[in-house]
Formats: structure tokens, sequence, C-alpha cells
């Protein structure tokens, strides 16, 4: 018998009376007509294969990598070095959940210094791509191999972006032995899932610090491993983050708002009221494939549109980031707002420099390192800002408004929590009084609490 | 091209088979609405045409169709507004200003626009005005009826599919030289054939961009161009082999004239720089020979080669080279063309092959006739091939 990678999966060969039930993963192929299985299921394939007859022969792992050079291993917090034992002590395959700014990239050094295996790194964007090279740069002493940006190298140690995993995997997945995962998060949903399942490496490291909740979570599991580690920001505010106060900002409609909203949730809550009657444990999404069904529902969603778009940026909130941006002025500030448009009105009334996905790349960068060194004092984004961006240090977050729920939230306070001595960091919350609005606002800051505290 | 979400409601499968669902006359009705609609929108932001879709139309215009009506407009809908100070140049002065300066909004405005020659007004209209949230609708054309929506929809159904293509084969009848001219000039990886003894029409095989490795989106935008000038043809019918599916699962579409689809108009196919600068160092480096530009076609048993230059000695008739510029290729593509070169008794001719075109992760094979290059063609390497051996055919 002869095991192979072909194509980001394994192919068994020469195995005629192989009982492929017992070998998890194991399928008959009849297109090529013989035993297929995929290649996360490496490991367990192997196990299962080790003690049959006849021996089966593994020809999965090319030598076409150089062995990793040394590494300076980093000094690590005693979080950082409990979150790497616990990773080692799971098997060398788990998954890290620490807050924005805790040094997830550092605990992944650590761990890829300790196995002293090939790795490839997994990080969503261009931006991190290039902080990841510069970080791994810094403590191997070997090339880093880089994929993505218009960059092909390929490095016993390498960093490569999401997409190009995606689209290279089925030729490179049985060249390293470690995978490490930043921002896991965006796994687990089915849309790229396949970079993880064409590889084959045993040892793999989610790092993230938003888990993603089920089934993504279980999904996640399975092709990383489970969480092995976890904590949140309010475990590492004060010492590791810097200290912070929340300050969730009430505020009115004007009148003529106040009457838009009322009648547009009198529509949405009379047919929400009526199909929750029937079907009390539905979800969103089964709410909105019925309401789409019929003229009722459709208005009843676009009525849920139209309010959600006002309690966006009312006018309230325009005066309060006004008042906020001068109260602040000797601070350095991020506005983050629920969509491009509020961000755009944001910057043309109060003259302050947007960060949007329309903004280029280079002029984003720009912005930032003069956000770094003051020349400007702030910054106004919708989601760009929320991660996968090395965000300068700031002292103040304004939050107008989210769609994201929690995980966006904790994404963004964990923005200006970088510590810095004597800092204490303030947040503001803007919610509007008598709206759904102040409930998601309780929530969200539920998601700020130690992580004890918040599964309770 | 439609997301591929669109796409898989656009069409539905009978066995094997791709069946798309073509806009018809009965759809014209709501298209016309919806084109009133956009009309209204023109000059104002594109932001405000998508919000306005938000809620529906005043007439029942099925969802699916809707969107990809839609798609087709999108295009017109990417104008962007006269700035008078270049937009970045305008953020960057202005709220720098801002940060450094406790002044009111209005004198920060008015002095950074000073600096740059405009009014505040101006400089506050400049901002964002090369951002996509800035974007005007812009009028469509006056011949841009429902009709011509409905053709155009149909289009990008089909233009999207094939984009999904594994391998497609066409086959045109009458007119069929503007087909191959643009075939050539986007660089598919193709195998052009006779068609019937008198040679009345062509059969192409083209790669599709589900075969390759590399490049693929590039090619696909390649490929998908040469559906619309094939509806010009006399008489056609193309056969694809799509993916539509996360299962590699290929399925069949097959097109035919007569099908509701908009044609391309006449292409005027520009003159690349590559040709121009080749033109001028073999001319200096060559004076004995005369570059002839697009001789006739070629032809031997079925296979139909269309040479880009004929290189004629200018004192020994007998010396006669044909050089081809390829476009895409793999290793597996050029050794076969090669191959095929051979067997039909073709050597004088020299393949230019842009390196930056691989498209499957192979080595260009080692042949004398192959010659590589990534932005200009060295001229001096062509003559050192045609000059090494003469040829005679």
């Amino acid at each position: 018998m002869r095991l192979l990678f072909d194509h980001g999966t394994l192919v068994l060969a020469e195995a005629p009376d192989l009982k492929a039930e017992r070998v998890p993963g194991l399928l008959w192929d009849p297109r090529v007509a013989l035993f297929r299985a995929p290649a996360w299921r490496y490991s367990a394939v192997c196990a299962a294969l080790r003690n049959r007859q006849p021996a089966f022969r593994d020809e999965v792992r090319p030598s076409l990598l150089p062995e990793p050079a040394s590494w300076a291993a980093p000094e690590l917090r005693p979080y950082q070095r409990a979150a790497q034992l616990s990773w080692e002590l799971s098997g060398r395959c788990g998954t890290i959940v620490l807050p924005t700014g805790s040094g997830k990239t550092q605990v992944a050094i650590a761990a890829m210094a300790s196995s002293g295996v090939r790795a490839l790194c997994l990080v969503p964007t261009r931006a991190l791509l290039e902080q990841w090279s510069a970080e791994l740069a810094a403590a191997y002493r070997g090339p880093v191999g880089c994929l993505g940006d218009g960059r092909r190298a390929l490095e016993a140690i390498t960093v490569s972006t999401f997409e190009s995993a995606y689209r290279l995997m089925p030729r490179i997945g049985a060249r390293f032995e470690l995978l490490v995962v930043d921002e896991a998060h965006h796994f687990g949903l089915g849309v790229r899932d396949e970079a993880l399942e064409m590889s084959i490496a045993p040892q793999r490291l989610g790092l993230t610090a938003t888990p993603p909740s089920e089934p993504a979570l279980s999904r996640l599991a399975e092709l990383l491993g489970p969480i092995v580690y976890q904590l949140g920001i309010g475990d590492l505010a004060g010492k590791w983050l810097a200290d912070f106060d929340l300050v969730t900002v009430h505020l009115g409609l004007s009148p003529a708002e106040r009457a838009s909203y009322d009648a547009d949730h009198r529509v949405f809550s009379r047919f929400n009221r009526h199909f929750r009657r029937a079907d009390p444990n539905a979800s969103w999404q089964d709410f909105a494939s019925a309401a789409a069904q019929s003229p009722e529902g459709c208005g009843a969603l676009s009525a849920w549109r139209r309010n959600r778009r006002l309690l966006q940026f009312t006018q309230a909130k325009a005066e309060a980031v006004g008042l906020l941006l001068a109260r602040h002025r000797e601070s350095k500030v991020i506005v983050f707002t629920a969509d491009n448009e509020a961000a755009y009105g944001i910057a043309r009334e109060h003259l302050v420099m947007p960060i949007t996905c329309d903004i280029s790349r280079a002029e984003r960068e720009a912005a930032l390192s003069a956000f770094r060194v003051g020349h400007l004092r702030a910054l106004v984004s919708a989601r760009v800002l929320n991660e996968g961006i090395d965000v300068p240090s700031a002292d103040v977050a304004i939050i107008v408004s989210g769609t994201q729920g929690e995980r966006e939230h904790v994404q963004r306070v964990g923005r200006i929590l970088r510590p810095l001595p004597g800092k204490r960091a303030l947040i503001y919350q803007l919610a509007t009084r008598a709206t759904s609005e102040l409930r998601r606002a309780i929530e969200r800051r539920h998601a700020l609490a130690p992580v004890r505290l918040a599964a309770r | 091209m439609l997301p591929y979400a669109l796409l898989r409601v656009s069409v539905h499968l009978e066995g094997e088979r791709i069946v798309p669902h073509y806009f018809t006359p009965r759809d014209e009705p709501w298209l016309s609405v919806l084109l009133d609609e956009f009309a209204r929108f023109t000059g104002r932001r594109r932001v405000d045409w998508v919000e306005r879709l938000r809620e529906p139309l005043p007439v029942r215009a099925p969802k699916t169709k809707l969107r990809i009506a839609l798609c087709v407009l999108e295009p017109l809908c990417r104008a962007r507004p006269a700035a008078a100070v270049p937009p970045k140049e305008a953020r960057a002065a202005l709220f720098r200003a801002a940060s450094a300066s406790h002044a009111p909004r209005g004198a920060v405005l008015a002095s950074v626009a000073a600096s740059f020659a405009v009014s505040p007004v101006e400089l506050d209209r400049a901002l964002f005005a090369d951002l996509a949230a800035e974007r005007r609708v812009a009028a469509a054309p006056a011949s841009f009826s429902a009709a011509r929506l409905a053709r155009d929809a149909n289009l990008a159904i089909v233009v999207s599919l094939v984009r999904r293509a594994s391998q497609v084969r066409i086959t045109a009848r009458g007119k069929y030289r503007a087909l191959i001219g643009h075939a050539r000039f986007v660089g598919l990886i193709c195998r052009a054939s006779r068609l019937g003894s008198a040679g009345e029409g062509i059969v192409l095989d083209v790669s599709g961009p589900f075969a390759l490795f590399h490049h693929s989106e590039l090619y696909g935008r390649a490929l998908a161009s040469l559906i619309p000038r094939l509806v010009n043809c006399d008489d056609f019918e193309l056969s694809a082999t799509c993916s539509l599916g996360g299962n590699s699962q290929l399925s069949a579409l097959s097109l035919r004239s007569g099908d509701p689809l908009a044609a391309g108009g006449e292409l005027a196919l520009p003159e690349r720089r590559l040709e121009r600068k080749f033109e001028r160092d073999f001319r200096r480096a060559a004076p004995d020979w005369e570059l002839i530009r697009e001789p006739a076609a070629i032809g031997s048993g079925e296979i139909l080669i269309f040479p880009d230059y004929e290189l004629a000695h200018r004192h020994r008739p007998d010396r006669r080279w044909l050089l081809e510029f390829v476009g895409f290729w793999t290793a597996e593509y050029l050794i076969e063309k090669l191959r095929r070169l051979r067997a039909a008794g073709i050597d004088n001719i020299v393949l230019c092959v842009d390196q930056r075109r691989e498209c499957a992760d192979s080595v260009l094979p080692a042949d004398p006739r192959v010659i590589r290059y990534k932005t200009s063609i060295d001229a001096g390497a062509v003559l050192a091939v045609i000059a090494g051996e003469p040829r005679v055919k």
C-alpha cells in the first residue's frame, strides 16, 4: 500500500483488500479506482494504517523544503507562556483565544520555535502578511517565505494570505508540518475551509480574539483543534492591556426621527409577532426567508432596514461625535461607524481622515503613519480598522454604531488597549434611548468581561 | 461577470446540460420600468441608486433577473465627478491642517483651499470625488432599450458560464476572421482547424480558465471577450464544459446562432506596443530581412496557423520564416503545438512566448524555435534563429 498526496487529498494506492470503513475519512473514488481521504486526516489515516498488513509506504511528504533554521525564541509574558503550554499539552493542535493587542503573534512564534518543524502561517490580509513577515524575520534565522501580494517564495517558514493558500494548497499542502492560522474565526463557515482541509499538517494552531459561535466553532475544532486557552479583554486590562473606561452615552431621536422610527417599528413588529407566534424558535435567517415570500414580509424587512439605517447615524449621534472630538482635541481618537456613508459624513463635517475600503492601501498606510506620529489626531472608519490592520496606539474610541455584534465590538475596543505607561483608554459607545440599540449596547458590554464571568 | 451565487440561480441543470434562464420579450415591460427608474437617478450618486434599490420597483420583477439586470447596469454607475483638486492631495492637506489647527472648520477649509488656489466649495467637493461612494450614475446610451438590456443580460449569463469552462469548442461559418483575430489578440490557448473540405468555416478548440492553474481570472476575462464577437459570425455553435458546483462536476453548455444574445461591436484591434517595438528593433537589426505583417493563414491538413509576421530575406527568396506571438501558454500546449507544426512539415516558425502568461506552473520547453520574453522581444535573438539555419520550404 502506498499513501500519496494528490491535489490536496490523500490517495491510497495498491490497497485492493482494504476495509475502508476502518480508516477515518477514507472513501472509494470510482473516478480513479482508488481510496481517497481529505489531507487534514493525514495523522488519523497514518495511525489507522500503521498496524495493517501489508505495511503501507508513506509517500506523502516530498522533501522539497529545507529543514528550518534556528530561532531566537521570544520572551513571553506569563499568560502567553500558559497559552503555549496549553497548546503543547493538547498535542499541538488547538486554538488560542487572546484579545487584540495581547501578543498572539509572539505565542505563535514561540510555538513554531518549540516545534522546530516547517510551518505555514495563514493571515487574512496583505497588511498582516507584511506584519507577520517582519515579526518572523526578527525571530527566525533563516529566510522567511511569502505567498501573496504578488510574491511567491516558499521556505521552511512561510507566511501566506488566506487567498493564496486557498489557491496553492493543492500543491503545497504536503510540505508543512505546522499550520498557524491567524484570525482563525474566518474559517469554519465553509468559505475557504478547503485551505485547511488540503493541508496534511498534523500540528495546527489557530489564533483569534473572537471565536465564532456554533456551528462554525465545531468545524474549526475539527480543522484546527478545540479552544485550548482563552482570555478576554477583562482578564488582561490593567496590566497587560491598558485599563479602560467604557461610557455608554444615551441619546435621543429628533421628533421627525422618532416618528419615522415608531412607524417603521410598528410595521416590523406586526409581522414579526405574527411570525413568532407560528414559529417561536425560528432564527433570523428563517424569518428573513419567510418575510421575502409575501408583500407584507417584504414591507416588514424594508421597515427594519430603514430603522437600522436611521439608528446608525442619528442627528444626536452626529452632534455627540462633534462634542466628543472637541472634548478630546489633545488625544488620539478613533471613531467607528457602521458604514462608509457615516464615516464620510463625519470626515467631511469634522475634518477627520477616513480609513475605508475605498481608500487605497498606500493612502491608508500613509494616514496610519501620520496618526502614529501625531500629524493626524483622529481617524474615522467603518469596518476596515476592525481587524487585519496594525492600528497605532490611540487613547479614545467613539463607537457610533456597528452591524456585527459582540465580535466586532471586542475587536474595536482591542484596538485602543495597546498598553503605555499611565495610559487609561476611554471608550464611548453611543446608543439611542428606547430602541433596540440600547439592549445591544448592554450585550456588547458583557462581551468585554473576563472570560469566566462572561461564561456565567 | 455575475457573482457565482447569482449565476447558479440563473441556470438549471437538465441531466448534465446547463439551461440558462434567458430574458425573453415578456421581461421587457419591467425592464423598461427599471430603465426609467435608472434614468431618474442619472447624475446622482451611486449610493443613492443602491439605496433606492432596497425598495421594490413599481412593477413586479423576478428577483434573480432583476439582480442580473442591475449587474448589467452597474458599469454605468461608475462615472467620477470632476474634481478641481486631486482628491488624494486634498485629503492629505486638509486633514493634516485640521489636526494641526484649533481653528473652526470653515477657516481651515478656506486656508487649505487658498493653498490650492480653489474655492472652499470646490475643495469640499473634491475631497472624496475619487471614491466609490461618490461615483455618479451616468446616462444610459440612447440605444439602450429594454430589449437591448435583455440581450445584454443574457450575454452576461453566458459569459459568466464560459468563465467557468474547462474546455470550449467553437464552430463558426462566415465572418469568422474577426473572431480569430480577437482570439489571437487576447492570446487564448487555442487550436484552429478548418471546417469542411472547402474551408467554409473554422473550428476553434479553446482551453477554458478552469483547466489552468495560473492567470485563470485574466484568462477567463480574455475568453469571455470572445463571446460577443462570436455572435457576429453568420452561423456558430459553441459547446463548453463548465464547472457549476463545489464537487468539480462538469456540465455542458451549448449555444448556437439565434440565441438571444447581444452582439459585440466591430472591434478595431489596437496595435500593440510590443509589436511596434519589435518591428522597429528588427528592421534596425536585420536590414536584409523584410517584415510582412499578418501574412495569410497557413494550412496543413486540417490545422490552420495564423502567424503574426512573415520574415523574408530580401536577396534570397528561398529564406522565409514565420513568427507567432503566443499569449497565454502551458508547456503541454507549446509542446503539442510544436509537434503539430513538425508533423505538418512547418519548421520555419519562431514562437515568441510571454513568460508572464504561463498558466500551469510548468517549464518552458527547450526548443531553439521558442524565444521567451517579458516586456519586449529581443530582435537579435529572432535574427540568430532565422539567420543560423537557412530553411527552404
